[in-house]
């Protein structure tokens, strides 16, 4: 099905943090669409850049080429964002030894002729909402996300974990980066929902609350306030940077 | 899914409970296919004249707009029109009481049809999802704190300035106003399953409950889980504990609840009571009138507005939502139970719990 329509939202805060190393960027083209988020890490203003340097590669790279026929596989363009990015970071990193050490997480949602794919590296997320319920979401590339699925945690209780820092990927370094692939693509319907959030928010907003934000929620804009609501209300003394884009999808 | 109602009330340590509740009718097996089962709690605003009556007034208006919908009608349309319905009548009669801008009242509204919730909110009453052991609110609150902290956000006023402000806790929005300020709803359903509790309650539940002591007064029952939260408030001994209300809907298998249904006592109402005591008063009264008529026949002009209006008072009474939308298989109101009030050890001493009831509910 075509003609789709999306609308979209973000923020991004550097919450109680001197620096934002969250970023991220969307575009929307003739009925396709690609959302990025990154959580850049390493010191040195190094997390900033690898963030920053891999949205704006992805989204330079698909307002050049807006992939909205059906003859390319979106996965296959998913994996060229991905090589793309962390080529981008490793050519900075080379050029800059004081910022040797960045990386970021990245997730990657692709919309393009009805459908939808999304790809990530670490622990940024993203969400997917139909009929008003979690239908799909990504799993962390985490030491907590191992120990659920070794049945020894309960995925809310990654949240909590000490542990939930250690990431085991990430985009920019100098192995292969593999992302994580959506199965097959999504076919798309008006009321599906999108939520690309960084650690930063969803350690502090649990998906019910995301479900019951956006039951209320007329525009990504009004989700999101609410959501940013929530972030408030819990008041963590030491507050992460926090990052989301809300996606709607509507009928044109 | 089998849904299973529970409601529980205590007038905490204030002289009047201002608190109202009430349920759709549960017995009307097409309106609930359409309608699904509506609680709906409104407390009155304690600083302000008439807090019972405009609460009372609230519930009643809502309850009689909603059963009102219609198949066509989507449930979140029905609640909003419900919801001004409701503010109109208040409003209304805030003006017949010659008592404009003094009455006014919250409310909270759940709707449970098939697997799907639905809410409307005006002020600070709350809707909790209880879900894998995990407590959620649906609403947002209408109060001033809200707005501090937006200011505190924006680098306004200062964030010790924002919480130590003494009206953070007044409400921004409530019903009995010419227009409701803000309204909090579900456009769209939330889905919910087997397992799930709703608790709708007024403040006095989670101002002195914490999440933890809630949690732990919920079992499987929903009348025994609204008993218990009261009762835990009751014995949390607050100070100028306010009214507390408590209805509780548990959804389930409907295999399991099948035998959870097994008929029950139905245990009257103190308002059924009433309605009883009254009757009987009434029959009294016509025999007084009868025996005075026989003894006295010229003496019954004045005898008879008497008896109608023993026989009117209940009337009101019967309309207020506590006795219509007792639901069927759940107790009907518990209202204070006698063991919890014996557990209540503080009387309200004259006038000393006037000021902060008003603080509490202010205006803003």
């Amino acid at each position: 099905m075509n003609g789709m329509h999306f609308v979209t939202d973000a923020f991004s805060a550097a919450g109680s943090r001197e620096v934002n190393e969250d970023y991220c960027g969307y575009s929307v083209e003739n009925g396709a669409g690609c959302w990025a988020l990154a959580d850049g890490l390493g010191g040195h203003g190094g997390g900033e850049t690898a963030s920053r340097l891999a949205i704006d590669a992805i989204i330079g790279a698909f307002r050049s080429h807006p992939v909205n026929g059906a003859g390319v596989a979106p996965v296959e363009t998913l994996e060229e964002y991905f090589r793309l990015a962390a080529q981008t970071i490793v050519d900075h990193r080379l050029a800059n030894p004081a910022l040797a050490a960045m990386r970021t997480t990245l997730v990657i949602l692709l919309c393009q002729a009805g459908r939808a794919a999304w790809a990530h590296a670490g622990d940024s997320r993203l969400y997917f909402f139909r009929d008003g319920r979690i239908a799909g979401q990504t799993l962390d590339h985490s030491v907590p996300q191992k120990l659920v699925e070794g049945g020894l945690l309960k995925p809310s209780a990654i949240r909590f974990h000490p542990d939930r820092n250690r990431l085991l990927r990430s985009v920019g370094g100098d192995e292969v980066v593999r992302p994580a692939l959506s199965e097959t693509p999504m076919d798309l319907k008006p009321g599906d929902a999108f939520l690309l959030a960084s650690d930063g928010l969803w350690e502090l907003v649990r998906e019910i609350e995301m479900e019951i934000d956006l039951a209320k929620s007329d525009t990504p804009a009004a989700w999101l306030r609410h959501l940013g609501r929530r972030l408030r209300s819990a008041e963590p003394e030491d507050h992460d940077n926090y990052t989301a884009v809300a996606v709607f999808v509507e009928a044109e | 899914m089998k849904i299973a109602p529970g409601n529980a009330q205590h007038i905490g340590s204030r002289r009047q409970q201002q608190d109202s509740f009430g349920f759709s009718d549960l017995a009307n097996e097409p309106f609930l296919r359409h309608a699904g089962v509506l609680g709906v709690v409104a407390d009155g605003m304690g600083g302000m004249a008439h807090g019972d009556a405009a609460s009372r007034e609230a519930v009643r208006a809502f309850l009689s707009a909603y059963q009102m919908k219609t198949p066509e009608e989507s449930i979140p349309d029905a609640l909003l029109r419900s919801l001004n319905f409701s503010n109109a009548a208040v409003f209304q009669m805030a003006l017949t009481m010659d008592a404009a801008e003094e009455m006014g009242t919250t409310l909270v509204a759940a709707v449970v049809a098939g697997d799907k919730v639905h809410w409307i909110s005006v002020g600070d009453s709350a809707l909790f999802l209880v879900r894998d052991g995990e407590f959620t609110l649906c609403n947002e609150f209408h109060v001033f704190d809200h707005e501090l902290a937006e200011q505190a956000e924006r680098g306004l006023i200062s964030r010790e300035v924002a919480q130590a402000h003494p009206e953070r806790e007044a409400l921004t929005s409530f019903l009995g106003a010419e227009r409701i300020r803000h309204i909090d709803r579900s456009l769209r359903p939330l889905l919910v399953g087997p397992g799930d509790l709703l608790l709708v309650a007024s403040d006095g539940l989670f101002k002195t409950l914490a999440p933890e002591a809630i949690m732990a007064g919920i079992s499987e029952q929903a009348q025994a889980t609204s008993e218990a939260l009261v009762a835990r408030v009751i014995a949390a001994e607050k100070p100028y504990q306010d009214n507390v209300t408590v209805l509780s809907i548990r959804l389930m298998e409907e295999a399991a609840a099948v035998t959870s249904t097994a008929p029950r006592r139905q245990t009257a109402s103190r308002i059924s009571n009433l309605v009883y005591a009254m009757l009987a008063l009434a029959v009294l009264l016509i025999g007084a009138s009868a025996i005075a008529w026989w003894t006295f026949p010229e003496s019954t002009p004045s005898l008879a507005p008497q008896v109608k209006k023993g026989a009117a008072t209940p009337a009101p009474g019967k309309a207020a939502p506590q006795a219509e939308a007792a639901p069927p298989n759940a107790q009907p109101q518990q209202d204070s139970p006698e063991e919890v009030q014996s557990g209540n050890s503080q009387e309200p001493a004259g006038g000393d719990h006037a000021a902060p009831t008003k603080r509490r509910k202010n205006k803003r």
